[in-house]
């Protein structure tokens, strides 16, 4: 049974690899963007008077989007892309001849190209990160417990996006849709900006919302603002996100299924 | 043995359609217009363990759309499907552990890696034991010459080599049914006679039963025990294809040779084809004589040196019955 799906979580890491290129441009841009940020948040603190924002002192902002820039691609995933791709081609068809559980094979295969991209990708731009952007790890466990909230968040997403993705059944045109919800996701996940830098009404939607468990509150437990009791908390509100989510994916799809049309000779 | 048993399937389509122009596209974000297509109307039919069933039909008959359907992709509107105990678009995930389908324009191989890697996948997701998978695979490799190819990228391959590992894929697991719709497609001659004798094989080896839609009436011929004809989503003929030509034949080919100049042809029922001063071609009406009957006369009145029969071909028996369908 998990050997059926480890399988896929091989199979997208060959994918991966037979892809040099991709390893190449992450490295040559990501130190920019670190660069880019670091020039941008020292400008935006050396001009305000105070000493934090959003309580984020200019240390912990700096080392949030560090965080981000080395370990915040862990989460994202191309899901509900290659989904909208399969229907617009019809190879949904040869997806569902496969005696496999369709979303525990796509998050199988996300799950090989994220544990992928922690090795080849973010394991080396750390050591960048800390040898030239002065990157801080504050305590060892926590970078630890971060990168594994982080995997939760990566299912969170997974999960939100196969769900999203039935609304492309719907459609003869789902890139409007997609950029919709990748734009939205990057926003509210805190990704642009940490979420308590926010407006407090926003927030306090937010908190009823899976998405700030998706990269805030991982990287929230990197820069050790948690007690490992309030971590576990976390990352028990994720596993439930996880569940919810996946329910609701499988009801809809199930009904979704019916009215499949399957198109492509 | 019943394997498949179909009753009174349909179903419709919708087909969205707008006018070209960026206005009317626009104006298609709002509000669709649509039209129901009826795919399939009303089919029932059976299909008997071992049997090789040649599924024809002109394009957009819905030849497609009944393998979708008993391949558990879609659902039908109404009807009901039993095969081997399931109802495939029911019990989907366990139901295909037990078939195998290739389509001519879909493939289940990754591109960016070479086949064997996805062969290695389905061992997994079929759970194929490694003793089985082996002893498969390279029984498979050496059928159909793979050997190399399928260690070379997806994307690098010829059509023809692919389509060899699709169909190894697509049977690695020893499926008891096998759904082909259009396997011999864009192929050259020699890789369908492979593609031919592999399905023929396996048919007879493993009691394989085979479903396959194709245009190419030689696939037919090779292959198939029974065809099915159908047009505008109903059956509108089944049977053997013995017994196709046997109904529908409606003339014979006689191309004969003389000994001398021979100025004029005069038979009845006859049309001369073709009249060289030694050589000529004569179609004669089956349907009003016997054939054997205008031989005979031939060889009295003249000299002739050579007789060849042909039959009408398959091709324009089926072409016939689809055009006579159209006119009602
Ligand atoms: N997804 C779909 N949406 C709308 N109409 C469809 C869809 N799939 C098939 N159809 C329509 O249903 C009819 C049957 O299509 P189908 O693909 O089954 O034909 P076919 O017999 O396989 O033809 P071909 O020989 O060209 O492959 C056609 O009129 C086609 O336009
Ligand atoms: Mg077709």
């Amino acid at each position: 049974m998990i050997n059926k799906y480890s399988e896929f979580f091989k199979m997208e890491i060959k994918e991966d690899l037979a892809d040099r290129s991709r390893f190449i441009l992450w490295i040559i841009s990501k130190p920019i963007s670190m660069m880019i940020n670091i020039l941008i948040w020292t400008a935006i603190f050396s001009n305000s008077n105070s000493l934090s924002i959003g309580g984020f002192s200019i240390g912990q902002t700096i080392n949030y989007f560090l965080f981000q820039a080395v370990f915040g691609n862990i989460i994202f995933n191309n899901i509900s892309e290659k989904i909208g791709a399969k229907i617009y081609s019809g190879e949904l068809s040869t997806s569902l001849l496969k005696p496999v559980n369709f979303s525990i094979s796509m998050v199988s295969k996300s799950l090989g190209g994220r544990f992928f991209s922690l090795i080849y990708e973010s394991i080396p731009t750390h050591a960048i990160a800390m040898l030239f952007f002065g990157m801080q790890i504050y305590n060892k466990p926590a970078i630890i417990l971060s990168i594994i909230s982080l995997f939760l968040g990566l299912l969170i997403n997974c999960f939100f996006s196969l769900s999203w993705s039935l609304l492309y059944f719907k459609t003869l045109n789902y890139m409007p849709l997609e950029r919709i919800k990748r734009f939205v996701i990057q926003f509210i996940s805190g990704f642009y900006l940490p979420l308590n830098f926010f407006p407090l009404a926003l927030q306090n939607v937010l908190k009823f919302l899976p998405f700030n468990f998706l990269l805030y509150e991982p990287t929230k437990i990197f820069l050790n603002i948690y007690s490992f009791k309030e971590i576990l908390g976390v990352m028990l509100i994720q596993i439930v996100w996880i569940i919810v989510l996946y329910g609701t994916f499988n009801f809809f799809f199930k009904i979704t299924l019916k009215k499949f049309e399957g198109v492509g000779a | 043995m019943e394997i498949i048993t179909v009753k009174k399937i349909k179903k419709s389509f919708k087909k969205y359609t707008r006018e070209q122009g960026l206005w009317n596209a626009i104006k298609s974000l709002f509000q669709r217009e649509y039209k129901l297509v009826e795919a399939i109307r009303n089919i029932s039919f059976s299909v008997e363990k071992g049997e090789i069933l040649g599924y024809l039909g002109p394009n957009g008959a819905g030849k497609s759309t009944v393998i979708k359907i008993l391949t558990g992709i879609l659902y039908p509107d109404s009807g009901s499907i039993e095969i081997m105990g399931y109802v495939p678009f029911d019990d989907r995930e366990k139901y295909v552990q037990n078939i195998g389908v290739v389509m001519g324009q879909k493939s289940t191989l990754s591109w960016s890696l070479p086949a064997i890697d996805s062969f290695y996948l389905t061992q997994a997701i079929y759970q194929i034991s490694k003793k089985d998978f082996e002893k498969n695979l390279n029984e498979l490799t050496e059928l159909l010459e793979v050997k190399e190819i399928s260690k070379t990228l997806v994307r690098n391959l010829s059509l023809g080599e692919r389509m060899k590992c699709e169909f190894i894929n697509c049977i690695l697991h020893n499926p008891k049914i096998i759904f082909l719709d259009e396997p011999t497609i864009g192929l050259d001659v020699v890789a369908k006679e492979k593609i031919r004798n592999f399905i023929k094989k396996i048919n007879k080896e493993r009691g394989t039963t085979v479903i396959l839609t194709t245009h190419d009436i030689d696939d037919v011929e090779a292959l198939c025990h029974r065809i099915i004809l159908i047009d505008k989503g109903i059956h509108v003929y089944e049977g053997s294809l013995e017994s196709l030509k046997k109904k529908f034949v409606s003339y014979k080919d006689l191309t004969v040779e003389f000994e001398k100049k021979v100025k004029e042809i005069k038979l009845d029922n006859c049309e001369v084809l073709m009249h060289k001063e030694f050589k000529a071609k004569i179609r004669v009406n089956a349907l009003k004589v016997n054939p054997t009957n205008v031989i005979k006369k031939l060889i009295d009145k003249y000299p002739i040196v050579d007789i060849n029969v042909d039959d009408e071909s398959v091709e324009s028996i089926i072409k016939k019955i689809y055009l006579s369908k159209n006119d009602k």
